[in-house]
């Protein structure tokens, strides 16, 4: 080989060595977590998306997989930021579960994975003028309303949802 | 004929310069010494092959050069990794770390080996041997766990398509509710003083009224006993609305609160004790040096800024930068749709 290729050769292999960057080597990941955002169902059930409402608290259940959040409209939320009684009229409360999944991002975490049921309470006044809960609930991805024949588990889960409270976010 | 000798010459001179220099720096530039071990990392033997195939010659007392490694300039970027690679972990001093922190960095380490980030990939490219296979880094992954009161899901049968009632509104989670409740309730209370908040470090202000934003995910981190809620401000949800969050809008907020899981007998987590609560501001063009993101985050109920200087933000960007691809961001946000249900 001549001279001048020799050096030329020679430059080139330690700038190709020395100018590799320690950079990472991240790989593209997901964007969105799309099998626990809710899907549209037939009908309107007379209530908005509870995604959009604001977060109220959240449970894990280690034993069932599952994690959920407890919503609620703007007249919940304002009751739970400093809960004193009962929640008032037109509150509305919506516990959506989910089964868990592990995250990919991140080993050591789970995040809500496929949708397994929404629970929705309305607060409305009797003609007797007593707060009502009235409940409903829903399962599955499609959100398909759900008969309610065991008396006994409804009314703990309308207590587990009104007694939930706000845990402490110092905003 | 004699151009050319002439020609030659010159070329002949300048590859002795070249090679003189190249001769001299090799005397120059800092050099690799590995210091004694003082309480070395023990764990089971697979374990160890694997780190110490691909992490130790960054990662402890034990760097173990090959003969290009020592050669400069190559060996100034070696000893600057080994340097760096020390500071953040070093296997020879494992056991001069706490159960907790030796749990989260066990976490870390498959966590950055999951995402690509470690070991670093040049450094894979010059040494092949250093790649962590597919089923090495299940190893550790069932090392980590094993470590770790882990409570992560298992596959149940049938799962999807059995429609069972949801159970954990059963008393079971309700005892846990009514021991707290009156907690809850004084230190829905506290929150309500207005603390004066100081600033974080790098100077970015408590941002107020944050638990008021849309709430964008939720995690369960059982590898370090935290429950975590993720919300974000009007921009940040119009981007997750209109899927415009690669890269996200400036001005878009994220805040990441995060509470200790309390966890009653039955096995129901709600948030226990507040830990901290922490940010990101996305400003492109004002956070250039730091990913395109401003940091902050303020630890506990008197909310103390994190960070004795601002180069506290190093800790952020290190351990966002293997989601680079994802505008730095790990949270999958919910997709907010407006739907009516």
């Amino acid at each position: 080989m001549k001279i001048p290729q020799l050096l030329i050769g020679f430059t080139l292999s330690i700038l190709l060595i020395t100018g590799c960057q320690s950079g990472n080597g991240s790989q593209k990941k997901e964007l969105f977590n799309e099998s626990a955002s809710l899907t549209k169902v037939n009908g309107k059930v007379g209530t908005a998306l509870p995604l959009d409402w604001h977060m109220i608290s959240m449970v894990v259940d280690t034993k069932q997989h599952e994690t959920a959040v407890l919503y609620g409209n703007d007249i919940a939320f304002e009751h739970a930021k400093s809960p004193s009684g009962d929640y008032p009229p037109d509150a509305e409360l919506a516990l959506v579960t989910w089964l868990e999944k592990p995250d990919i991002h991140w080993f050591g975490a789970n995040i809500a994975g496929k949708v397994r049921s929404v629970e929705n309470i309305v607060i409305r006044r009797s003609k007797n003028g007593e707060n009502m809960p009235v409940y409903s609930k829903y399962i599955g991805q499609e959100l398909t309303e759900a008969m309610h024949t065991d008396s006994i588990k409804v009314a703990k889960s309308i207590n587990f949802m009104l007694k939930l409270r706000r845990p402490y976010l110092p905003d | 004929m004699k151009t050319l000798k002439r020609n030659r010459s010159k070329w002949m001179v300048l590859l002795i310069i070249l090679l003189l220099g190249f001769g001299l720096l090799q005397f120059t530039g800092s050099r690799v010494i590995n210091p004694p071990i003082e309480a070395a990392f023990a764990g089971p033997t697979e374990v160890m092959n694997i780190l110490k195939r691909s992490c130790y010659d960054c990662h402890s007392n034990e760097t173990n050069l090959l003969w290009y490694d020592r050669i400069a300039p190559v060996s100034w970027l070696v000893a600057k990794d080994v340097e760096a690679g020390r500071k953040v972990l070093n296997f020879s001093d494992w056991g001069k770390l706490n159960r907790k922190q030796k749990t989260n960095s066990l976490y870390n380490i498959v966590n950055f080996v999951m995402l690509g980030s470690m070991p670093l990939p040049n450094y894979v490219k010059m040494h092949p041997g250093a790649k962590v296979s597919a089923s090495d880094l299940k190893v550790l992954k069932n090392y980590a766990l094993s470590e770790t009161a882990s409570l992560s899901p298992v596959k149940l049968k049938g799962q999807g398509n059995q429609l069972n009632d949801v159970d954990f509104h059963s008393a079971a989670g309700l005892s846990l509710i009514g021991d707290t409740l009156d907690k809850v309730l004084a230190n829905t209370n506290a929150s309500m003083k207005r603390l004066k908040v100081d600033p974080a470090p790098n100077g970015i202000a408590y941002p107020r009224g944050y638990g008021n934003w849309k709430l964008v995910s939720t995690t369960d981190r059982f590898d370090n006993h935290t429950i975590r809620a993720i919300f974000g401000n009007k921009i940040a949800v119009e981007a997750i609305r209109t899927k415009q969050i690669q890269p996200w809008p400036d001005g878009a907020v994220l805040a990441k609160v995060l509470w200790k899981r309390q966890v009653d007998s039955k096995g129901i987590i709600l948030p226990g004790a507040f830990i901290h609560a922490e940010f990101m501001i996305k400003d492109a063009a004002k956070y250039k040096d730091t990913d395109g993101w401003g940091w902050a985050r303020w630890v506990g109920e008197d909310l103390k800024p994190y960070g004795n200087s601002p180069a506290f933000v190093a800790e952020c960007t290190n351990c966002h930068a293997p989601m680079k691809d994802n505008d730095y961001v790990f949270t999958m946000p919910l997709n907010l749709k407006t739907d009516q249900l």
